[in-house]
Parts: structure tokens; C-alpha cells; sequence
């Protein structure tokens, strides 16, 4: 006897989406299956790891999906027609909260310090993660999107053009450009890193 | 240098003209030392210098096994919990907004066209009258068939009014046999419609007086040839009157009227005649079971207003 999973994983995410016009509750369970982590994850990135925002956003995302599944075109690639949409979701939180963005910042900096707690080479890591997260966050929102989309979610240039709505060759500059900007904000840590392994291991 | 070795390296130029992606593809694949001549060119053109280049490319080494350590955290399950309850009120919704899109639809179509709206709108109601009558008529057949399968309840459904189907059976029967008098009569000499009973009588007189012969009889003894006067209402010879018809009509002819057509006819009073059989064997003979009676109402010069009813019957039934 076959069941009703298997048939719908063996879907792709535009047949999918196809079902859930007409309504299919299995194929919006399938779907949510596939990408409510990734979005879930992508959000958090984006929105300064904000859980609460993330979850909200979330379910945002996948409410407007249920809402007017038919506004997707099956010619169009699902992936990134969702991330675009989320993506759009993202702009308009950071428009609103321009003004607290510097406040968010320094709580999650707070957070990610405070829970990386460890020894050694983890410690390094934890720390580099922060200032990572810290760096990301000074970043303006396009070269911060690029960046997640590219190095966390592992996105290609042309899917990041599509979800961006630029050529690729913008999508390719802007990586470029961030890199460097990471690179210069990153050195002052390197310096701070290793004056506190110094210190450790003494 | 040959031109054409030129024209080579000026094309391979063109295609070793990089972009910033491929700044990243070397950062990630190559350390500054391995790279090309044309490569190193392409990289200074962007970076301050191979320390740039080294740094950056740590930087890039580190962002990405970040990236892959970074555990994904997992929504929580309320998110799932509260979008499949979006889902079905959104299922809802949607069969709602469907049913009202659809009637608006029909509506529209029906405002600028009223004749049609009425049109249609007595179809229904036919539909509707048309079906009930398919509804009932079934039920109708199975009682009428319980009635004629069931001789007793004929007297019950006759009174409940289920029995006017039967009522009308029988009467159709009865205009069968009504319109199989009527060929018989039409085919005889008849005298036209409607007679008095003195015409009735003179004639009869007549016939007696060309010797033709009318046996009045019951319908039991027409067979037998006996006149049921004899016993019903026993007279003299001289008071029976046999009036016999040329022998130019058919060899013989019976024609029986039932107790229906006494009875589908409205003739009430004349329930207690049973049976009028005209028989003609080389001769046309008629026979009335009522001949003693009229006999007697004759020749006492009494009114025979059954008779009279009788004959009308008999000459104007079809």
C-alpha cells in the first residue's frame, strides 16, 4: 500500500504549488516541510536573531502563500519566488526599524557573548561568530541580504539575482564589496582574538 | 611575431578579463602565490595588494565554515499549528468566495436579459409541477393495481376517490363498446333520435302488424330462447308481442350492453334493466326485459318514461 508522503516529496516545490491552488492541504504540509526551516533560519539572520520576529515572520510568509497561492506563476521558479517574497518582508522591517536597528544590534551582540561560553578553538569560534554577527548587522541591507543569501543559505548568483531583482553581475559586485567591508571590520577582532588567547593561555 | 600569434593573445585577453565573481571563486580556490600572471594583474586591479588578498581570503575561508557550523534552529511547532488553522479558514473562505463569485457571475449574466430571467424562472416552476406529477403517478398505478387485484377494496378506493382512475378504465372500456353499439345501430334501421314513446309504439305496433317479431328476454335466457318475461312477470300470449324484421339484415348480431354502461351512462333508473340484446337470425329481433311492464303501462295508457329513457339511450349514447 502506498501512502501519500512519499508521492509528494517526489513532487517539485511549482507541482506543489500547483495542488495547493486547488486546495491541497497535503501539498502546503509538504512545502512547509521543505522550507519553514530554511525561512525560519533566514529570518533570524535577517532580523538581528530575534526569535520572536522570526517565528512571526514566518508565519507570515506561509499565511500569504495560503492565502493567495494562485498569485505564483507555475512558469517561475518557487524558490526563488518565496525568498523574494521574504526577502521584500525584510525590507520593509528594516525600513521600520532603521531608527532601533543599532538597539537590536547590541542585544543580540549581548545574547551571542553571553551564551559563548567555552574554551580554546571554540571560544575562538564563538567569538568569531559575534563579531560576525555584529559586523553583518552594521552592514546596509542589501549587502546584508547578499551575504546571508550567498554564505548561509547557499543560494547561487543567478537565484540571488531573481530573488533581488538585479542583474548578476550587481549580485556578484555586492559580494565582492561586503567581503572587503567584512574583511576590514574583522581585522580589529583578529587582533582582539588573539590578545585573548594570549592571555588564556598564559 | 607572427600577426595572426597576436591576434591569439589579444583574444585570450579579452577572455581573461575577470569580474567579481571570479574574485571569489580565486579567493576561495587559490592562494595568491598560486595564481596566474594574468590572474595576479586581474587581482591588484581591486585589492591594495597580496596581503589584501590573503586576508580576504581567510576572511572568506572563516565566513563560510561559520556558515556550516552555525546550527539551524528549528520553528517552533505552534507555527505549523497556527498556519494549518489559517489553512482550513482559508479553505472556507475560499468555497465561500467561490459560491458568491459564481452567483454574481449568474446574476450579471441574467440582469440585462429579463425575458430570459422569466423564461427560465417558469421552466423551473414546470420542472417543479412536472416532477411531482412523476412523483405521484407511480403511486397511483400501484393502488389502482391493488384494486384490481383486490376486488374488495374496489368499493373502498371508489369512496376514498383513488378509485376514479378504475372509474375512468371502465368507462373507456365502456366507450369502446358504447362506439361498437353505435356501428350496429348506425348499420340498422333506426328510427332517428329522439323518439317518443308513441312513435316507439306505433312503430312496434307496425312491426307486430309485418309480422316481425321482438323477444324481450333476460340476458341468462336469450340463449335458451325463452323470454324472461315469462317468469318475471308472467302474462298472457296474447299480451306478448313478438315483432320479427324483414330478413335483410345481417345474418346475426348480439350486442350485449353490461351493468357499466346502464351505469356509466347516468341512467340510474333503469339499473334494474339488465341486459338489451338485439338478435337477428335471418330476422332482426329485439329484446327488452321491460317488454311486460311496458306491456302493461301501454295498454293502460300509463306514461313509460323509463322506456323513453331507454331509447334515448340507446339512439344517442354514442
Amino acid at each position: 500500500m502506498t501512502t501519500g508522503k512519499p508521492t509528494y516529496r517526489s513532487l517539485s516545490d511549482e507541482e506543489l504549488m500547483t495542488l495547493l491552488a486547488r486546495r491541497d492541504s497535503k501539498a502546503f504540509e509538504e512545502l512547509y516541510e521543505r522550507y519553514s526551516r530554511l525561512m525560519y533560519n533566514y529570518f533570524l539572520r535577517m532580523l538581528w536573531k530575534d526569535r520572536e520576529k522570526a517565528r512571526d515572520f514566518t508565519q507570515d510568509l506561509f499565511s500569504k502563500v495560503v492565502t493567495r497561492p494562485e498569485s505564483f506563476d507555475i512558469s517561475k521558479n518557487f524558490k526563488t519566488w518565496f525568498y523574494s517574497i521574504a526577502h521584500n518582508m525584510c525590507k520593509n522591517e528594516y525600513a521600520k526599524a532603521e531608527v532601533r536597528k543599532n538597539a537590536h544590534s547590541e542585544l543580540a551582540y549581548t545574547t551571542e557573548t553571553t551564551e559563548a561560553v567555552g574554551g580554546g578553538k571554540q571560544l575562538d569560534r564563538d567569538h568569531f561568530n559575534a563579531k560576525l554577527e555584529e559586523a553583518l548587522n552594521e552592514l546596509d541591507e542589501i549587502k546584508k541580504t547578499t551575504f546571508v543569501l550567498r554564505f548561509r543559505q547557499e543560494m547561487s548568483i543567478q537565484e540571488i539575482s531573481e530573488v533581488m531583482k538585479c542583474s548578476e553581475g550587481t549580485v556578484k559586485s555586492r559580494i565582492f564589496y561586503t567581503l572587503k567591508q567584512l574583511n576590514e571590520k574583522l581585522k580589529v577582532f583578529e587582533g582582539i582574538a588573539m590578545w585573548i588567547l594570549w592571555i588564556m593561555t598564559r | 611575431m607572427d600577426p595572426l600569434d597576436n591576434d591569439k593573445i589579444n583574444t585570450m585577453k579579452e577572455n581573461l578579463k575577470y569580474d567579481p565573481e571570479d574574485l571569489e571563486s580565486l579567493l576561495l580556490h587559490k592562494n595568491f602565490h598560486e595564481l596566474y600572471p594574468e590572474e595576479k594583474e586581474f587581482v591588484l586591479r581591486h585589492m591594495e595588494g597580496p596581503g589584501e588578498y590573503e586576508s580576504m581570503r581567510k576572511t572568506l575561508l572563516d565566513v563560510i565554515e561559520s556558515s556550516r557550523n552555525e546550527p539551524w534552529l528549528e520553528p517552533d511547532a505552534s507555527i505549523k499549528a497556527n498556519l494549518m488553522k489559517h489553512y482550513a479558514s482559508e479553505e472556507q473562505r475560499g468555497f465561500t468566495i467561490w459560491l458568491n463569485t459564481l452567483f454574481a457571475q449568474v446574476a450579471e449574466w441574467f440582469k440585462p436579459q429579463p425575458a430570459l430571467r422569466y423564461a427560465i424562472a417558469g421552466l423551473a416552476v414546470v420542472g417543479v409541477v412536472v416532477s411531482i406529477w412523476l412523483v405521484s403517478k407511480p403511486q397511483q398505478e400501484e393502488l389502482l393495481a391493488e384494486n384490481i387485484t383486490n376486488p374488495a377494496n374496489q368499493s373502498e378506493t371508489s369512496e376514498s376517490g383513488a378509485g376514479e382512475t378504475q372509474l375512468q378504465a371502465s368507462q373507456s372500456e365502456n366507450v369502446k363498446l358504447a362506439e361498437e353499439v353505435a356501428d350496429l345501430i348506425a348499420e340498422a334501421p333506426m328510427p332517428p333520435a329522439p323518439v317518443s314513446m308513441d312513435m316507439v309504439s306505433e312503430n312496434l305496433t307496425e312491426e307486430v302488424n309485418e309480422a316481425e317479431t321482438a323477444v324481450i328476454r333476460e340476458p341468462s335466457m336469450a340463449q335458451s330462447g325463452q323470454s324472461a318475461d315469462a317468469e318475471d312477470m308472467p302474462m298472457s300470449d296474447n299480451e306478448e308481442k313478438v315483432l320479427t324484421e324483414p330478413a335483410t339484415v345481417k345474418d346475426q348480431e348480439t350486442i350485449t350492453f353490461s351493468d357499466n354502461v346502464v351505469q356509466n351512462s347516468s341512467v340510474e333508473t333503469l339499473s334494474e334493466i339488465k341486459t338489451v340484446e338485439i338478435t337477428s337470425k335471418s330476422k332482426r329481433s329485439r329484446s327488452v326485459s321491460e317488454k311486460a311492464k311496458w306491456s302493461q303501462e301501454k295498454n293502460s295508457g300509463a306514461p313509460i318514461a323509463e322506456w323513453d329513457e331507454l331509447f334515448s339511450l340507446l339512439y344517442t349514447a354514442p
